[in-house]
């Protein structure tokens, strides 16, 4: 019997709270348990997340990569670990699992050349002696609130681009198969990465919740079903016109 | 989408795998196979079947195995309950996984594979997302229908067609209102640096992930306007500047 827990500002973060078993499918036997995450709990994240977006996105997009470079290298080094806890709490095959966490390194792969991507443009002479150039910023704090069924490859989708723009991230994953997401936090530190830039909040409802609308989250990213993604990115958007600030979401169904 | 053209043992080895893997609890798992033409409808429900009788079913950490079981006892209920409103609608229920069950795991969530034919739109085992492992076969008589229905489907996350032939593949990647399309390709998941999105009900936002749509949803553009004066005069302009 194994604890999930947070991992917020870099360390895993305990404290008496509401639990849900985790189940392994493959037995029906309960394995451990995830604590659920109350509004406190996700606010502390979020402001951890919004206090490293300071020097975060002050950091060269090619320091950037680099670390993302050596989470590369680590998520390869660790993938039959992450493919074990996927199949332990998902209850897919191994090699599938595996396939899974590849599909996701790709998009780290993709993200070390960030310094690329986030180019602007430049146009000379767009009046006598006057230039106009465009620029690419990042938004702040990201969230991710991911799906049962891809415990490592969604949160990759997520993440990596959103730190790799000078973003910070808190991600929700599935309460269902959570351990997967502590892994993917603690390589990601060990990369290199500042406390704070990427947070867990284990949670359900409760958590969404505040995440949808608290003020100083700018963006979320939500992969479900549709029925709840429709809610999610209905709440997500209106929370963005009251508090005029800037929200943009992103749905797709899994 | 199966045309009759396609190659038949090919499209059944893509079909299997993309409608069973990890239980079809996949956004992108096949979930439904269109078979263009009664004639080939009939060989593959035939050639199908028997391989989803003999899906090796257990454990993921067995190497033999080729599906684990579904996530939780509810999902598996929910699943379960999909496959008895597939009869109650009238679909034929070719391979029925119902009963499964593995000896050893007793308290796992193992569902059987299950296959059904004669499945029509007007059904919610059609119109609805079962994620899990139960395959409904549609037949139409050609092309254009095929196109058409699938293009009705509120949901238009990703699709696939089976064919030899490279003007039909064509005609059906350019009509179709789906965002993913494979040919002779069953999960076309996009890579990192293409674009993954799906259309209609599958999407809600406007941009979707990976590639250069990733950087754009997660930076906002600024653009600079800017003029460095020197021995300038000194003038002041009430009309919107025009750029001379």
């Amino acid at each position: 019997m194994y604890q999930v827990t947070h991992f917020i500002n870099g360390q895993l973060v305990s404290a008496k709270e509401r639990t849900l078993n985790i189940t392994n499918p493959a037995t029906g036997d309960v394995i451990g348990q995830v604590a659920m995450a109350d509004k406190n709990r996700v606010e502390q994240a979020i402001l951890a997340a919004k206090n490293a977006f300071i020097t975060w996105s002050a950091m060269t997009p090619l320091r950037r990569a680099r670390i993302l470079f050596q989470y590369k290298i680590l998520l390869e080094k660790n993938i039959d670990v992450l493919a074990k806890l996927i199949t332990q709490e998902h209850g897919k095959t191994l090699a599938d699992a595996r396939g899974s966490v590849q599909r996701g390194i790709e998009v780290v792969e993709f993200v070390c050349g960030i310094p690329y991507h986030l180019k602007g443009s430049y146009a000379e002479e767009v009046a006598t002696e006057v230039d106009s150039y465009s620029i690419r910023q990042p938004l702040g704090v990201c969230v991710g609130i991911t799906p049962f069924n891809f415990p490592a490859m969604i949160p990759l989708w997520m993440f990596p681009m959103a730190i790799a723009c000078g973003n910070t991230f808190v991600l929700k994953p599935s309460e269902k198969d959570p351990s997967c997401s502590i892994k993917l936090a603690e390589l990601i530190k060990e990369a290199g990465i500042p406390d704070g830039v990427v947070n867990v909040v284990q949670g359900d409802q409760e958590a969404v919740e505040v995440l949808l609308t608290h003020p100083d989250v700018k963006a979320v990213s939500f992969v479900g079903s549709t029925s709840v993604a429709e809610k999610v990115y209905q709440t997500a958007v209106t929370h963005g016109k009251r508090a005029h600030k800037r929200l943009v979401a992103q749905r797709i169904i899994a | 989408m199966i045309m009759p053209d396609a190659d038949l043992d090919q499209a059944v080895d893509a079909l299997i795998g993309a409608a069973y893997g990890s239980a079809g609890e996949r956004c992108m798992a096949i979930s439904v196979a269109v078979a263009v033409g009664d004639y080939l409808a009939d060989k593959l429900v035939t050639e199908l079947k028997p391989r989803v009788q003999q899906l090796k079913i257990g454990p993921g950490n067995l190497s033999e195995t080729e599906m684990g079981p579904l996530i939780t006892k509810q999902h598996y209920e929910r699943v379960k309950s999909y496959v008895d409103l597939g009869v109650k609608e009238g679909a034929e229920l070719v391979v029925d996984g119902r009963d499964f069950k593995l000896s050893d795991y007793k308290n796992g969530f193992y569902l059987g594979g299950c296959l059904f034919d004669k499945v029509k739109t007007n059904m919610r085992i059609y119109k609805e997302e079962i994620f899990g492992p139960v395959l409904s076969v549609v037949r139409v008589p050609d092309l254009e229908s095929a196109i058409k229905l699938v293009s009705e489907h509120e949901y238009g996350n990703g699709t696939a067609i089976f064919t030899r032939d490279g003007y039909v593949s064509r005609t059906f990647a350019s009509k179709v209102q789906v965002g993913m399309i494979g040919i002779n390709v069953p999960i076309p998941v996009p890579v990192a640096y293409q674009t993954f999105g799906g259309w209609k009900r599958s999407v809600f936002g406007d941009i979707p992930m990976h590639n250069i749509d990733g950087v754009r949803f997660y930076t906002k553009i600024k653009t600079i306007t800017q003029r460095w004066l020197k021995n300038a005069k000194r003038e002041t302009h009430f009309n919107i500047p025009t750029h001379k």
